[in-house]
């Protein structure tokens, strides 16, 4: 009887542990696990399946290098995005495609790649231009704006930190949470039908910045 | 019905070898380079300014794209361009001395023009392009030259390694009447390509210092 009480008492207090650690470490107020992305109401796709291109302008830079041009990124296929940057004069610095979980270059400038410049690109596009398709866990965390919504995000990838608009449930931020080598932070402003207006991208590991601003579909 | 598929067969086959004569421009090799090259350095010696707007088209062939942007351009003997947009963005370069001013919406920075290859290089394609030296540039370009009826055509292949990174060949078109400049298409390994028209020339027109201005 004893050794039931006793057992009953640890199995008791061990269930309080295990709540209070879970209630304290998850100030969650949701919690999905298999999430499907693009079947729930948050989608982990910047340019959505309805999307076919868009022009941006543009700065980037890296480490001590500063470029301007222009950005397009156009639909080729339903499984295929590409991003091509060339500067005013019209010459290209680079032409990414990504066709499902490939990455093609198609050309990059040669001291570009001398630098292992699109190695270094690649995860922080797939972000921009590819829905996760590998989400595994997406955990709603708080948020002390309440137009926005903010979940911890767990999938191939990494873990992240997404940021959504309330109302329209459209990504606002994407930010890498735990990794230290291709950590990035990625904001979106404003929308210009199926693209954002403004682009930031933010990769502190490499010194990368790239603003972009919307010019035409 | 097998008539009918032939004359069809004869149909595409005569209308892509008129369309792709007619994107050659009806160009013949040239009879007498030398003499071009006589006109040419004459006409481009009295030329002092030049003032202009452009149209530049960037073709990416795979996207089936084009990106067409519009500006101003004004240069003033020896070394001074301003390269000017306007549509659908503005931004602004000038050139002077050596050092290369670019304005966007959000900055302003001055470069030194040896610290910008690139920037370098498309500057002197266009500067030399107007006062003729580029194709006497035996060392950076191999030469061929093409005339039609009322234009001529330059095309150079560059020899250094690098500008053969970005580029493959330099088309320069020029008016038959006043030896100038009308084209400019930059051509490059993917193959795109980018075509610039000069409109509304104006010759040795008055281009104020402030043009030019680099604080």
């Amino acid at each position: 009887m004893q050794l039931f009480q006793m057992k009953n008492s640890s199995s008791r207090s061990l269930l309080l542990i295990l709540l209070l650690w879970t209630g304290l470490s998850s100030p969650a107020v949701c919690q999905s696990k298999g999430y499907v992305p693009g079947k729930g109401p948050w989608t982990t796709a910047v340019f959505d399946s309805s999307f076919v291109k868009a022009l941006y302008k543009g700065t980037f830079d890296i480490s001590k290098t500063h470029l301007t041009g222009l950005f397009m990124i156009k639909r080729s296929a339903s499984n295929s995005i590409r991003i091509v940057f060339s500067n005013e004069f019209g010459m290209t610095f680079f032409d990414f495609e990504y066709r499902g979980d490939e990455f093609i270059v198609h050309y990059c400038y040669p001291s570009f790649e001398k630098h292992s410049l699109p190695k270094i690109l690649e995860s922080d596009f797939r972000l921009l231009l590819v829905p996760d398709t590998t989400v595994t866990r997406m955990k709603r965390l708080g948020s002390k704006d309440p137009e926005l919504v903010i979940f911890g995000v767990k999938s191939a990838r990494g873990s992240f930190h997404y940021t959504y608009d309330h109302d329209s449930g459209k990504i606002r931020r994407m930010q890498s949470s735990h990794s230290i080598i291709g950590r990035a932070d990625l904001r979106l402003y404003g929308d210009k039908g199926t693209a954002p207006n403004k682009i930031y991208l933010y990769n502190p590991t490499i010194r990368l910045h790239i603003k972009l601003t919307f010019l035409s579909n | 019905m097998r008539m009918k598929i032939r004359s069809l067969l004869t149909g595409i086959l005569m209308f892509s070898v008129l369309s792709s004569s007619w994107c050659q421009g009806n160009y013949a090799e040239m009879k007498n380079p030398a003499l071009f090259r006589e006109k040419f350095t004459a006409s481009a010696q009295k030329i002092n300014t030049i003032e202009a707007g452009f149209i530049q088209e960037k073709n990416m062939s795979v996207l089936s794209e084009k990106i067409i942007t519009k500006g101003h351009f004004l240069f003033r003997k020896e070394n001074m361009l301003r390269w000017e947009y306007t549509d659908p963005f503005r931004y602004l370069i000038i050139l002077n001395n050596g050092k290369i001013l670019i304005r966007d919406d959000e900055k302003q920075n001055t470069l030194d023009v040896r610290n910008n290859k690139m920037f370098a290089e498309i500057n002197a394609i266009i500067i030399g392009s107007v006062q003729g030296n580029l194709f006497n540039d035996e060392k950076k370009f191999s030469t061929s030259f093409f005339e039609a009826k009322s234009s001529y055509l330059v095309k150079l292949k560059p020899l250094t390694p690098n500008m053969k990174e970005f580029l493959k060949e330099i088309w320069i078109f020029f008016d038959a009447v006043d030896i100038s400049v009308a084209r400019l298409e930059m051509h490059e390994p993917s193959g795109d390509y980018t075509k610039i028209d000069f409109t509304g020339k104006k010759i040795n027109a008055v281009i104020p210092d402030e043009k030019f201005l680099i604080p």
